[in-house]
């Protein structure tokens, strides 16, 4: 068993320790298996496919007879589209991130080498953001923007679509933080399922109820951030920034929660 | 007979009154896990150790790794504190679960890669050769780079074994290495174990008596909690065998035994009868007058044929069975 003396000890300190092996292998989880082509293909065909449909298959109005918001209000209906899609996914995707490694015994494994508590949450919300917002955000909104620009004969401003796909990216975010800290607390899915379902769908609730009582509160919802996305893509100013800041005050905590809980869990 | 006396500074795992208790759901109610385990393992040692299952194994190699956070007592491990060094203690050990599990869409290579790299950086290469080592030293080479999923239980858990190996750990902490395994896996986990002792101290529990008699320096016998012994295994074997002499006899022994019993120097005599035979244990006091006397007072009896002549050979297995039954601390 002779020393390789090329071999250098890793010198990650603190927090960061095993950091940079666990987003390998978040990374490679996404970009070296199926899992990325298969999202990608799902999303394209739901997305880009309708919308091909509508633009170049079978249009209901063609180019010369369309209305001064046509591009503007299709985009409306596709992002969403892709809002309820990317985040149906993200609960899908990921729900077993860390119960999955929980339960399985990996997570112990795993927490048997050098590697941080930290590590293991941080690891898994970057590689898994990383991975969705690709896969189910920013490929599909850029294969959206050429379709439209095709389709009008010109390349449509970048900018308001880019932060339409920003604030569609928060919304993603929140949900994924939120189910990585579900992991952390639970020991089984449903409970993870059954809580982040219930976000989901209570939110809209919230808003009926405070959109007549107190309509700042409906405004400071995270389900908000999609309706900020058809301000911003049509380059007008935005209602509110409530939402913007209340989601990624949640998305922090929600981490820092699941850091916290993930640090005195026993295996 | 615990090592107490032997310098800390070459223990590799000290524990002082280390403790786990878990609440039970009830009202102030506490089961114990652990009960002030006080625990030195030597450093160069193959530490077995044993004890029946909820003995209270796996809880301490558990406290020992950081992985469950102790409710009372202190530890360290290669000088580092269990609570504020674990990080430091992790990246000097290996660790092979009791049920090895990993994922199970990598390979044998990929997996051994993945934990290299917690330890390790430098070029592919050097990383390749370690894994590369690591596969021949546990016997995986041909079978590297299939998926974990389609191993057999003794190729998960040599799997297990290199992976914990791939730092070349100061200590190798195994829970139940040879568990699950038929013979032959049994055969190869001692086999490796028995490599591995030139290069690291090796800690590991089972309750596969045959396996620590074979390879163990050391052990400590744990039962409901509580470390009930610890020693160097010859001085737990011998130490219990210097006061009794086995003889088996062809031939009618009733006047030799009278012979014996009268002997000052000897406590009792226990006879059963077999087939043909006779056996006696010799229960003596002083072990020197009995080697060089007893077996003369025997054969004064010109008829008796003696066919075999001893110290009683024990096994750990009747120590284990002795010390589990009484429930004693030595």
């Amino acid at each position: 068993m002779s020393e390789n003396g090329q071999l250098r000890p890793v010198v990650e300190k603190g927090w960061r320790c095993g950091f940079a092996n666990l987003l390998r292998l978040e990374n490679q989880r996404w970009w070296s298996t199926r899992r990325w082509w298969v999202q990608c293909l799902v999303m394209l065909v739901i997305l880009n496919g309708l919308l091909a449909y509508g633009i170049w298959i079978s249009p209901l109005l063609e180019p010369g007879e369309r209305p001064p918001d046509f591009v503007a209000g299709t985009l409306d209906v596709v992002l969403i589209w892709m809002s309820i899609l990317s985040v149906l996914n993200t609960l899908f995707m990921v729900q077993s991130a860390i119960i999955g490694e929980k339960q399985s015994g990996v997570a112990a494994w795993i927490l048997s080498a050098p590697v941080s508590r930290s590590a293991f949450i941080i690891a898994k919300f970057i590689g898994n953001a990383v991975g969705l917002l690709a896969a189910t955000i920013w490929l599909q909104g850029l294969l959206i923007y050429v379709q439209f620009s095709a389709s009008e004969g010109r390349f449509l401003p970048i900018l308001p679509i880019v932060t339409a796909l920003l604030l569609q990216s928060q919304y993603l975010l929140f949900y994924l933080a939120l189910v990585i800290m579900l992991g952390a607390f639970f020991s089984s899915r449903a409970p993870v399922l059954v809580i982040s379902f219930a976000v989901l769908i209570g939110q809209p609730f919230i808003d009926n109820l405070a959109a007549e009582f107190a309509p700042w509160l409906s405004w400071a919802l995270p389900a908000k951030l999609p309706e900020l996305a058809r301000f911003a893509h049509r380059w007008q100013p935005l209602p509110s920034y409530s939402s913007i800041v209340v989601a990624l005050a949640l998305t922090t905590v929600f981490l820092a929660l699941a850091i916290w809980r993930f640090r005195r869990e026993e295996f | 007979m615990k090592m107490n006396a032997l310098d800390p500074d070459s223990m590799v795992i000290n524990a002082h009154n280390l403790s786990k208790t878990y609440n039970s759901g009830k009202a102030s109610k506490e089961v114990f896990a652990l009960r002030s385990l006080n625990l030195q393992v030597p450093r160069n040692s193959i530490f077995g150790f044993i004890g029946p299952n909820g003995a209270g194994k796996t809880t301490t190699i558990k406290l020992l790794l950081g992985l469950i956070r102790p409710t009372g007592g202190s530890a360290t491990v290669l000088g580092y504190d269990i609570v504020r060094e674990s990080l430091d203690i992790r990246k000097r050990i290996g660790y092979l679960p009791q049920e090895p599990r990993f994922y199970e869409h990598m390979t044998a290579r990929e997996t051994l890669r993945f934990k290299a790299r917690f330890f390790y950086s430098g070029s592919k290469e050097c990383i390749e050769d370690r894994v590369s080592e690591m596969l021949e030293l546990v016997g995986l080479a041909e079978k590297a780079d299939r998926p974990i999923k389609g191993f057999s239980g003794g190729e998960r858990q040599r799997l297990g074994i290199a992976q914990a190996q791939i730092n070349h750990p100061d200590l190798l902490i195994l829970d139940e290495p040879a568990a699950g395994l038929d013979p032959l896996g049994r055969r190869d986990v001692l086999e490796v174990m028995k490599r591995l002792r030139q290069h690291t101290t090796i800690f590991y529990s089972t309750h596969i008596l045959d396996d620590v008699q074979q390879v163990s320096d050391a052990v400590a016998i744990m039962n409901r909690g509580e470390l009930l012994v610890q020693a160097p295994l010859d001085q737990l074997l011998t130490g219990r065998t210097q006061n009794i002499y086995v003889l088996t006899l062809m031939g009618d022994a009733r006047a030799a035994q009278a012979r014996v019993e009268h002997q000052e120097w000897v406590l009792s005599v226990r006879v059963a009868a077999e087939v043909d035979q006779t056996r006696w244990e010799v229960k003596v006091i002083d072990d020197d007058i009995a080697g060089s006397r007893l077996l003369r007072l025997v054969l004064e009896d010109k008829d008796l044929r003696v066919v075999e002549f001893g110290t009683k050979k024990y096994e750990l297995e009747d120590i284990f069975v002795d010390v589990i039954g009484k429930g004693k601390n030595v």
